[in-house]
């Protein structure tokens, strides 16, 4: 099991994270002078891709990529989530390079080239990703070559910034993957209000909008199916990741606050609080190694096997993970007291974050009915 | 002006007709439409606005006049001096109507004006008591400081004689509708004697020159609680409530208030416990045949009725002569258990239209409730406050 004990570049990868994040002013900041209407940090992402170069990260070697692990981007996730940093980079990097990976063929390559140069962030639209009863574009034909796709998805996840998305379409042979430029005509992105502030999401809408296949005739469902499981792995990553730089700071503030003349850490009822919380943190990490692990044997095997081991520690790990970042994130609220209920603190932020992962890429109980099921249930 | 009282207090079915009466007046009858989804107050901490505050003051001037706005109060303070339960027999009838907010009106007619009457001199009974339940002024509490919060007995703000009165320089934060209120029930120091007996409660003007509101931007996005500075702010002996140095009996009194209002009010009355309501919606929004969500509707159904049970109990419990007490403390702690219950149903009823405003009705105005759920646990004392009074007072175990 690799992603039980990080390697030595591992540490270095997440040490190199954090020196890049604390150059920048934190969510608050960003939030307190950001343009309207905008929810990433454009300076944050260059940075962190050109020092990094993390939109290349887990593109193959063969596309042009660094041919990275996902216990190397489970590392990167959980450095992002601990910051809660506003940049687009889960689309890209954790849900269209998988699809674009399990796609194969040429046309995939050729995007996964664009992403690896930093030419282009992609979206992925999926029902399993977005709104599972809010999904359905159509591709027909086009005279003169490549297919015109329309229909609509109503939540992809950082969405309306992306140079490229990536829809999954129903035609004649199936559900099959295919690629949009955003700037096409017939494209109509729409930023919807967001829970969490600091991760943006768009409905979009395709009228007849050029695209290009990417991948095989009816291979669209196994291509965003892996997509989810990898991007569950990753949402998982940044949820633990959220959950203990939370638990850090209600501990730190427990040991400093001081009411009816003591540490309020010393009460009982916060030291235990703290303990359980500890629990709930310990708890999620473990079930995120195995499930990095799990991804990592898929990733390099491709066999049918892995891929089941994958399925079912993926939704362990989502339905796991959501909900203890919830919980510490509303406790660990609750112990900073009536100061994070404020916007003077980062609490709230990381309440939204929690809520928000925790409905995303499929609720809690969705991955603990989806576990029971293969399981033979 | 207020309505003359009546020599014989009528009937309670006679008072309900009069409120009937006065009621099909001046407000529209709640009709199907409005009760339902639609209209429903989602948030738990509605950042009230000077407007909506202006709007509540208008119709609590009209309930007043017409003699609803202090049932139970003195008559020769500008009370109708009738029982309480006339109050329990007004809003029922009231509840028929479709009313405006008036949450603005929550601390002020629940906290301060009863803690007044309690403890007022008749100067500044005369001051404040009538204005305020006439909506004519509005209060707030100016408890916490950034110091002083579960320990409320550890305020700073200083109050030091003067000739005729006192001067008070210090700091008071997250006051809730600070901004638009007239008047604030301020504890403050007045000696360096034993804890608990160096405290002191007043009224103070919140237009005195000394007095710096800034709002602070709560969770939920709006901004209903403040920053309030004190800067040599001067407020006349008369309007000292209680005795000197014996403030925290005062304060005390001021949280049952508060407890019975939080506990009672289950989120502000704003109708979110509602179950007919809830399962209306789950209907509309087609979510009511899935397992999960059928559960986590009857866990908050299971909840609420029990709850609303136990503090029917507690009441029943003050009505036979048993003073009121720690009873509240656990009714808050159901309500937080009931509003976290009631986060969870939501969640799993609306999953991802939860996190991101897709346009349907009746979906992302839930984030406002779910936001409100921490402030919940913390104002109006802890659940660890909470927990303490009740193990040393019901339990009690040898609690510090
Ligand atoms: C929405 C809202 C509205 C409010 N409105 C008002 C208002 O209008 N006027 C006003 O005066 N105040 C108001 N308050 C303040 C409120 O009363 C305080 O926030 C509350 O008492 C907690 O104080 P604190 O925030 O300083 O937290 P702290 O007291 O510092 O508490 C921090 C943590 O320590 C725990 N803790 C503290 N002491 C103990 C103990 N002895 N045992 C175990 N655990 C303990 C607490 O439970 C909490 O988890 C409001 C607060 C909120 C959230």
């Amino acid at each position: 099991m690799t992603a039980l004990v990080p390697t030595p570049e591992r540490l270095e990868l997440r040490e190199a994270v954090r020196k890049s994040l604390q150059r920048h002013p934190g969510p608050r900041g960003f939030l307190a002078e950001q343009p309207s209407g905008k929810w990433f940090d454009a300076s944050l992402l260059e940075d962190l891709n050109r020092q990094l170069g993390l939109a290349e990260l887990l593109v193959p070697i063969g596309c042009g990529g660094a041919g990275g692990q996902l216990a190397d981007a489970a590392i990167v996730f959980e450095e992002l989530g601990a910051a809660l940093a506003p940049v687009p980079l889960f689309a890209t990097v954790a849900l269209a390079t998988s699809a674009l990976v399990a796609s194969g063929g040429e046309a995939a390559a050729t995007l996964l080239g664009r992403i690896a140069r930093g030419e282009a962030t992609v979206a992925l639209a999926d029902a399993r990703c977005g709104l599972p009863d809010d999904h359905r574009f159509v591709a027909v034909p086009r005279a003169g070559g490549g297919w015109l796709v329309s229909g609509r998805s109503g939540v992809v996840i950082e969405g309306a910034g992306a140079d490229v998305l990536l829809v999954t379409a129903e035609t004649g042979d199936g559900v099959t993957l295919f690629a949009v430029e955003a700037d096409a005509s017939g494209v109509q992105r729409r930023p919807l209000r967001t829970l969490d502030l600091t991760r943006g999401i768009a409905e979009v809408v395709l009228d007849g909008a050029r695209a290009e296949q990417t991948g095989a005739s009816g291979g669209g469902r196994a291509a965003a199916d892996l997509a989810w499981d990898v991007g569950s792995v990753l949402l998982a990553a940044e949820q633990v990741g959220g959950a203990q730089r939370v638990l850090d700071t209600a501990v730190e503030y427990a040991k400093q606050r001081v009411q009816f003349d003591q540490k309020i850490g010393s009460f009982q009822q916060i030291s235990s609080k703290l303990v359980d919380l500890l629990l709930d943190v310990e708890m999620a990490r473990s079930a995120l190694a195995t499930a990095v692990d799990a991804a990592d044997e898929h990733w390099e095997d491709r066999g049918e096997d892995t891929r089941l081991a994958l399925l079912r520690e993926a939704s362990l790990a989502k339905a796991l993970c959501s909900d203890s970042y919830m919980h510490v994130a509303d406790e660990g609220l609750h112990v900073v007291g009536g100061i994070g209920f404020t916007w003077e603190h980062d609490a709230h932020l990381y309440f939204r974050r929690a809520k928000s992962t925790q409905q995303l890429l499929g609720s809690p109980d969705s991955h603990r009915e989806r576990l029971a099921k293969a399981a033979g249930l | 002006m207020s309505v003359s009282p009546a020599t014989t207090a009528p009937s309670l079915d006679e008072f309900k007709a009069e409120a009937a009466a006065f009621l099909d007046r001046v407000a529209e009858p709640r009709t199907e439409a409005a009760s339902s989804a639609g209209e429903r107050q989602l948030s738990l901490f509605r950042g009230s606005t000077v407007a909506d505050a202006d709007a509540a003051r208008a119709w609590q001037r009209t309930v007043f006049d017409a003699g609803f706005g202090w049932i139970d109060g003195p008559v020769e303070e500008g009370g109708r001096g009738l029982p309480s339960r006339y109050v329990g027999a007004y809003l029922q009838v009231e509840r028929r109507y479709s009313t405006p907010q008036k949450s603005a009106l929550g601390v002020s007619l629940g906290m301060v004006a009863p803690t007044l009457v309690q403890f007022g001199t008749a100067e500044a009974k005369g001051r404040w008591a009538e204005a305020l339940y006439r909506g004519d002024a509005i209060g707030c509490q100016l408890f916490s400081e950034p110091g002083a919060g579960s320990d409320l007995a550890a305020v700073a703000t200083k109050a030091v004689r003067d000739s005729d009165g006192w001067v008070v320089d210090g700091q008071k934060v997250w006051t809730s509708g600070a901004h638009y209120s007239d008047v604030g029930l301020l504890l403050a120091r007045t000696s360096t004697g034993p804890r608990h007996r160096n405290l002191t409660a007043f009224l103070v003007d919140m237009h005195a020159p000394g007095v710096e509101v800034r709002p602070l931007r709560q969770m939920t996005g709006g901004a209903d609680f403040n920053e309030v500075f004190l800067d040599g702010v001067r407020i006349p002996d008369s309007h000292r409530l209680g005795e000197v140095d014996e403030g925290w009996g005062v304060a005390m009194a001021t949280l049952m208030y508060e407890r019975s209002a939080i506990g009672g009010g289950v989120g502000g009355g704003s109708g979110l416990f509602r179950m007919d309501t809830l399962a209306q919606w789950l209907r509309e929004i087609g979510r009511s045949e899935d397992p999960l969500v059928r559960q986590a509707y009857a866990r908050v159904h299971t909840g609420v009725s029990a709850a609303k049970t136990m503090r029917a109990r507690a009441e029943a419990g003050v009505k036979a002569g048993r003073p009121p007490g720690p009873e509240m403390s656990l009714s808050k702690l159901a309500l937080v258990a009931n509003l976290a219950a009631l986060a969870d149903l939501v969640s799993d009823a609306l999953g991802p239209r939860l996190v991101a405003d897709t346009g349907a009705a009746e979906t992302f105005g839930w984030t406002e409730y779910v936001l409100g759920t921490p402030g919940m646990r913390l104002g109006g004392g802890t659940d660890e406050v909470q927990r303490n009074i009740i193990a040393k007072r019901v339990l009690g175990l040898p609690v510090k």
